[in-house]
């Protein structure tokens, strides 16, 4: 099994600071041992999460801010840093909600530029509506998709939970092995025979 | 041809379907014990089944294994970190430099005119700390806290940035607090773009009645943060309504439905800024 960070005493020392910032607040004194412990944790984190290395360390900085702005108390040094987690799992989704944003007024700005632009020419180029699905085409993958989820319930376990983190949510093996707390190479086993089973379920392969 | 390929092709449906279902989320504590490996085989695979559902919660698993030290983290060159600190100190400015020294007495000796008022004024002044310490003390007794700096073992909750996330059916999200959790932080996202010109956000029960209201201040990331001692928020059903002033007029910014439910005894939790 996993097993808690080691420097103990160093972990006491960082709670012991961050608990006395929950009373008096942070000084820079107190925070700058909990800056450079944490910052290129968050950074790794982010540069997982984001492609471009200058937002990573932005969102990072970020992270560091929110934490050095709302000092509270904890009994337990993992507590804080699942508060601390959660404080960057904020940050993030406040990134991808601007990035959307951002997006979603680029699209608009697009389509009525386009649209000024006017004429029947640009405005034919421009699609109006999404394309409508072939009803007996959706009826069929929701068939699949059932018939899936069926087969899926009749797995062991450890074979689902693989299986479902590699196809419903798009997981690599190493975030699969580091969710579920096994290596890689167990996921890569794990998946295989969870794949075969499934095959046999849904009758798409024989053995 | 690729014999799985339409194996593959089936499986990745998965992706687009609402099947399965993750169950109830474990708390923030049970999340961190299975990081570190302190539940029991069967309390672990549990959460795993859950993980492989829910995307935010393995988004933390993820994250946390990281924060804390468990997944080994490419080491940062000290040059660049000592960078990064120095722009760190520079963002934060002066405002945070560290607690401020204390104020130097005003030089009455100085005041030839006024020395004679120098033990009555300072016997006013203690008089004034006093009273001002004690109405301070027994107003933190009967008015929510809108401090920064979160009560010890507070439970902090962010109600989410989405509808989805911030309710659970229409009575809101549930809340359970500890015996032993002295306050509750609320973080509110709201979904309409902030114009007006100052905030205030109220309490209601579930009959419409305001039981509490205050002004509030929006983060740089446009949340609001609210604390309430627990003693203020006995178990029932609430609306945490959010309010905008601009030219005059008071509007709804966005409203919040929670539901406060009093835990009596079983697992710590961790809170969720």
């Amino acid at each position: 099994m996993l097993s808690a960070p080691s420097a103990k005493g160093f972990d006491q020392d960082l709670l012991a600071l961050a608990n006395q910032a929950g009373r008096e607040g942070w000084t820079d004194a107190t925070f700058e041992p909990i800056y450079r412990r944490y910052y290129p944790r968050f950074l790794n984190y982010l540069r997982r999460q984001v492609s471009r290395p200058e937002v990573a360390k932005e969102l990072a900085q970020e992270v560091m801010m929110n934490v050095f702005k709302a000092p509270a108390s904890f009994d337990s040094l993992p507590r804080f840093e699942a508060w601390m987690t959660t404080i960057a799992q904020n940050v993030l989704k406040n990134h991808w909600r601007t990035v959307n944003a951002q997006k979603r007024q680029g699209a608009e700005a697009t389509a009525e530029e386009l649209s000024r632009q006017g004429g029947e020419e640009s405005a034919a180029g421009f699609p109006e509506r999404e394309p409508v699905p072939d009803p007996l085409e959706e009826v069929l993958r929701l068939e699949r998709q059932v018939r899936v989820a069926r087969a899926l319930e009749q797995l062991p376990p450890k074979m689902r939970n693989v299986a479902v983190l590699r196809y419903k949510q798009g997981c690599g093996y190493d975030e699969i092995g580091r969710i579920l707390g096994v290596s890689v190479s167990t996921v890569k086993s794990q998946l295989h025979d969870a794949k075969k089973r499934l095959a046999e379920l849904l009758g798409e392969h024989s053995e | 041809v690729d014999p799985d390929s339409s194996l593959d092709a089936m499986l990745h449906t998965l992706g687009e379907t609402v099947l399965g279902e993750p169950g109830e989320h474990p708390t923030r504590d049970r999340l961190v014990a299975y990081c570190l490996g302190e539940l029991t085989p069967q309390e672990s695979e549990a959460i795993a089944a859950h993980l492989a559902w829910c995307r935010e919660d393995a988004s933390f698993v993820l994250a946390f294994r990281e924060v804390s030290g468990l997944d080994p983290t490419e080491e940062e060159p000290a040059a660049e970190l000592d960078a990064a600190w120095s722009d760190f100190v520079k963002r934060r400015g002066p405002a945070f430099a560290g607690p401020s020294a204390p104020a130097s007495p005003p030089d009455l000796r100085a005041r030839g005119t006024r020395r004679r008022f120098r033990m009555p004024l300072a016997l006013a002044a203690s008089l004034l700390v006093a009273v001002v310490s004690t109405a301070g003390w027994v107003v933190s007794l009967v008015r929510p806290d809108r401090s920064p700096v979160a009560l010890a073992n507070g439970q902090i909750v962010d109600l989410g940035a989405t509808d989805e996330e911030r309710t659970a059916g229409s009575e809101g999200r549930e809340i359970v607090l500890r015996a032993d959790e002295a306050s509750l932080t609320v973080i509110l996202h709201p979904t309409r773009e902030l114009t007006a010109g100052s905030y205030s956000a109220a309490l209601l029960t579930s009959e419409g009645q305001e039981i509490w209201q205050d002004d509030v201040r929006p983060t740089e990331l446009d949340a609001f943060h609210v604390t309430f001692p627990r003693e203020s928020l006995p178990a029932g059903k609430y609306v945490l309504e959010l309010r905008g002033r601009k030219d005059g007029r008071v509007e709804i910014v966005d409203r919040f439905p929670v539901r406060i439910a009093l835990e009596t005894s079983g697992p710590s939790r961790v809170p969720r800024p």
